[in-house]
């Protein structure tokens, strides 16, 4: 199970290893229907681009970075626009 | 290659060319009807189609030109740019290039060694029509910095460690289109697979709904990344993604040296490029506070803080701000010695103050060089190789006129051929069943005679259907050739700075394959000459009365069995004694005939071989050869031609030319005890004639036809064979027609015609010039067939 949805006081879910497309609308569902969602992307080595669109789209809250440091830059400034 | 992309490429050639005919002729009729959405949606079509099957082959630099075609056209069609002359230059000129490509791939399976370079040239040239500050002009396609002098605004907030060797580093773009998840593309994936990658960033294309509003599978990510790897090795791993990648080579020591070399002029570019660095800049400081800020693993961290730092450096490069870099290292190590972010935290927000107060950006040395204006560059001696050689769209446009080696033809022609195939087959058998009767005795000869008379009548009548149905396999429309003319004319009336409206009839007509391939060279001359030397310049047109531009007609009409063909233009005519001066003085005719020729027969001296009207060689026509080297063209085919003229009205060439060249129908002659045939065509009438009445002048003779002189030669004597000894009372005459006049050929007896397939001479007999071939007779002789041309002159 690539992602693990843990509800409850604090939810959050799980990424964990590589992350297909197909699991973008289901994480999004759960994003919709919880408030105040977190993410944990501490084992997440493979996040497809879909998945990463949406931690960026959504402006999820990230308890714990990608241990690659490329994926942890992605989503660090994830708020420019594409310049021109 | 291997064979299975072979086979492919083989099939790409045809198509290449055959859309490549359709891109030239939208945009030639674009340019005649300006905005016509219907030219220009399918010259969009056709580049678009090539860019995409160019993409199957190793063909890099051809998928490249052809793509920026098509961005070209696609801001075009946007209407963010006007299809000009300059624009369908550039165009033309790219789609030559890309004819001249798919040659070479039609030969060698590979483009020639100079594609990348001659690619990058055109490119460049192609980006510079679409200007700048436009999103379209900087999408898809690899540029060199050495090609655009410099680097794209893409690149703000895009940095790496400097000190690791930054020789040969890449920036990548990669836009994904919207649906590419669809199709099972993980464009994150990809680029994460590049080895040596340095930085990474994802970008909204879009600004992002609600949270409710977001599709998932719609992708509106924009990757960037700095990348310490050969350009191929990247082009290689986004090889499916090509025309969504944009590929920079970043100088030496880049984020260093940041931006122009100094000195390029490219002013308003460069302006809008700081604007963009500004946020950019300040985004990007942003960026480096949310990083050091975000939760994250303790053993992680050191490494964001060393990347946070990377991109500190690199800002301060960026915007000239050395003196800052003390206060940079100092925080660096705090933290080091902290494990906390809190000093780097600090060192940003007095970075950010500092540039926020000084604006100092256009204070940068390296940025301030930019001049006020200019155009986009342009790689050195960009304009120079890319200018024509004088003739050299001509000559190239003459090279794509070379014969394509397939023939296509319609399925039911085919099918037609099968059923005869099938028929045939049958009437074979029958045959073989008449002659195992025949053996057995069965049949009286009177009845064998009438039952092989009925199988030879069916025979011949599947025999002459094949005929029919392979000469229609065969036959082509003249606008195969015709097709080439607009371009021609385009150019042509370009460089001479006239203006010409080409009128094209009867493109539909249809003659043999051989025929329409040995008219394409006559035609461009005749085409030529007249516009060189027969439409007049504007001015002076619209001085005596005509309208501005010229007309030129390409018409074909059939008439029984030859196809005429007449290119007719409206300009200044040929003055016959202007002609007549030209001859006598180039010592074609003696200045007595010359003045006893009528206007018409003078008009027609321009066929006279090295005959030239031009009184100085431009390098379209008037070389001396011209129009003698048409009427030898057109003879070779068995076609005549003909020319009208009258001053400051205008000039009729016409073609008179077989409809096939396949089957020739020939009257047999005996001579002697030989037999020889002679082209139908030729032949006006028989006659016989009494010997007393052929009259002797000296060794000359001739004869009296429907009273008029009609000169008589021996066909033996021109054929060095023994003169019949026992004189006839009546002589066998052949009337012919030979260059226009008619000719009494004084034969044995007349035999009778028939129809044959007349190879030309090989080998040793090539030069016979009496004969012009050979077929077979029915008992298996072979008849030499007359090259009455040949013969008489």
């Amino acid at each position: 199970m690539p992602i693990r949805y843990v509800d409850g006081d604090e939810p959050c879910a799980f990424l964990d290893g590589r992350v297909i497309a197909e699991d973008a609308e289901a994480f999004l569902e759960w994003l919709r229907r919880t408030y105040d969602p977190a993410v944990d992307l501490r084992s997440c080595t493979d996040p497809h681009t879909a998945l990463m669109q949406l931690l960026l789209g959504a402006r999820v809250r990230i308890v714990q970075l990608p241990s690659d440091p490329m994926l942890a830059g992605c989503l660090a400034d994830n708020d420019s626009k594409v310049p021109r | 290659m291997n064979e299975e992309t072979e086979l492919l490429l083989r099939q790409f050639i045809p198509e290449a060319r055959d859309l490549l005919d359709q891109a030239g002729r939208s945009l030639l009729a674009l340019e005649r009807e300006p905005g016509g959405a219907e030219p220009l949606n399918e010259l969009f079509r056709a580049v678009h189609t090539l860019k995409g099957t160019s993409g199957l082959f190793a063909v890099e630099p051809l998928t490249r030109l052809v793509h920026a075609a098509e961005d070209l056209l696609f801001a075009v069609q946007a209407g963010r740019l006007a299809l000009d002359a300059e624009l369908a230059d550039a165009l033309l000129d790219s789609l030559d290039q890309v004819g001249v490509w798919i040659d070479s791939l039609a030969e060698a399976s590979v483009l020639p060694d100079d594609a990348d370079a001659a690619s990058r040239l055109k490119v460049t040239k192609l980006r510079a029509a679409l200007g700048d500050g436009d999103g379209a002009s900087d999408s898809g396609s690899s540029r060199d910095l050495a090609a655009s002098g410099a680097l794209p605004a893409w690149l703000a907030g895009l940095t790496c460690d400097p000190q690791a060797g930054s020789a040969g580093l890449l920036a990548v773009r990669y836009s994904p289109d919207a649906h590419c998840f669809f199709r099972g593309e993980d464009p994150l994936g990809l680029i994460r697979q590049i080895p040596g990658l340095r930085a990474l960033r994802l970008d909204a294309v879009e600004a992002w709904p609600p949270l409710a509003e977001i599709d998932p599978f719609v992708c509106n990510i924009q990757l960037r990344a700095i990348v310490d790897a050969p350009r191929g090795a990247v082009e290689q791993l986004l090889r499916y993604a090509l025309d969504q990648v944009e590929i920079i080579a970043l100088p030496p020591g880049w984020p260093d040296v940041p931006a122009t070399p100094s000195g390029t002029p490219d002013g308003d570019r460069r302006s809008d490029e700081f604007h963009s660095g500004d946020t950019a800049v300040l985004a990007l400081l942003e960026g480096q506070r949310r990083l050091l800020r975000a939760a994250g693993e303790p053993e992680t961290a050191i490494g964001r803080r060393a990347a946070a730092a990377r991109a500190l450096r690199g800002v301060l490069a960026f915007t000239g701000r050395d003196d800052l870099t003390a206060g940079l290292d100092s925080a660096c190590a705090a933290s080091e010695q902290s494990g906390g972010a809190g000093p780097l935290l600090r060192c940003i927000d007095a970075i950010a103050a500092a540039l926020m107060i000084a604006t100092p950006l256009r204070a940068a040395p390296a940025l301030s060089a930019a001049a006020p204006s200019g155009p986009p560059p342009f790689a050195p001696g960009a304009d120079i190789a890319a200018q024509r050689a004088p003739g050299g769209s001509e000559s190239r446009s003459l090279a794509a006129a070379s014969p394509p080696a397939t023939l296509r033809v319609e399925q039911g022609k085919i099918d037609l051929l099968m059923n005869l195939v099938g028929e045939l087959v049958v009437a074979k058998n029958a045959i073989a069943y008449l002659a195992r009767r025949a053996e057995q005795g069965q049949l009286s000869t009177g009845e064998l005679a009438r039952e092989i008379k009925d199988r030879h009548a069916l025979v011949n009548r599947i025999a002459e259907d094949m005929q029919v149905a392979v000469m229609s396999v065969r036959m082509l429309p003249v606008e195969q050739i015709f097709q080439r003319f607009p371009r021609l004319i385009r150019d042509v009336s370009r460089r001479l700075g006239k203006r010409v409206e080409l009128v094209v009839e009867g493109g539909e007509t249809a003659a043999d394959k051989n025929i329409i391939e040995a008219l394409a060279d006559p035609l461009i001359h005749m085409v030529r000459n007249s516009l060189d030397h027969g439409i007049e310049m504007p001015d002076i047109r619209k001085r005596g009365g005509k309208p501005e531009h010229g007309t030129l007609w390409l018409k074909a009409v059939q008439d029984n069995d030859e196809v005429f063909i007449r290119v007719i233009d409206d300009g200044r005519g040929i003055d016959p004694a202007a002609v007549r001066r030209k001859a006598v003085e180039q010592g074609l005719i003696e200045p007595e005939r010359a003045q006893a020729l009528s206007d018409e027969e003078a008009v027609a001296l321009v066929f006279a071989p090295g005959f030239s009207t031009a009184s100085e060689v431009s390098d379209l026509s008037g070389r001396g050869v011209g129009m003698d080297v048409v009427r030898a063209a057109v003879e070779k085919v068995g076609g005549r031609v003909s020319i009208s003229s009258r001053v400051g009205i205008g000039t009729t060439v016409e073609l008179a030319l077989p409809l096939s060249m396949a089957v020739t129908r020939i009257m047999t002659v005996c001579c002697g005890e030989r037999l020889f045939g002679v082209p139908m065509a030729m032949v006006v009438e028989t006659v016989r004639v009494r010997r007393a009445s052929i009259h002797r002048f000296r060794d000359r003779e001739a004869f009296v036809l429907r009273d008029s002189v009609v000169p008589a030669l021996r066909l033996a004597k021109l054929l060095e064979l023994p003169e019949e000894l026992a004189a006839p009372e009546e002589e066998a005459i052949l009337v012919v027609r030979v260059n226009g006049e008619r000719l009494g050929l004084v034969v044995g007896a007349f035999c009778e015609g028939m129809e044959a397939i007349v190879k030309p001479m090989e080998g040793v007999l090539a030069d016979a010039r009496a004969f012009s071939g050979t077929t077979l007779l029915g008992d298996g002789r072979v008849l030499l067939v007359l090259d009455l041309r040949g013969l008489v002159a």
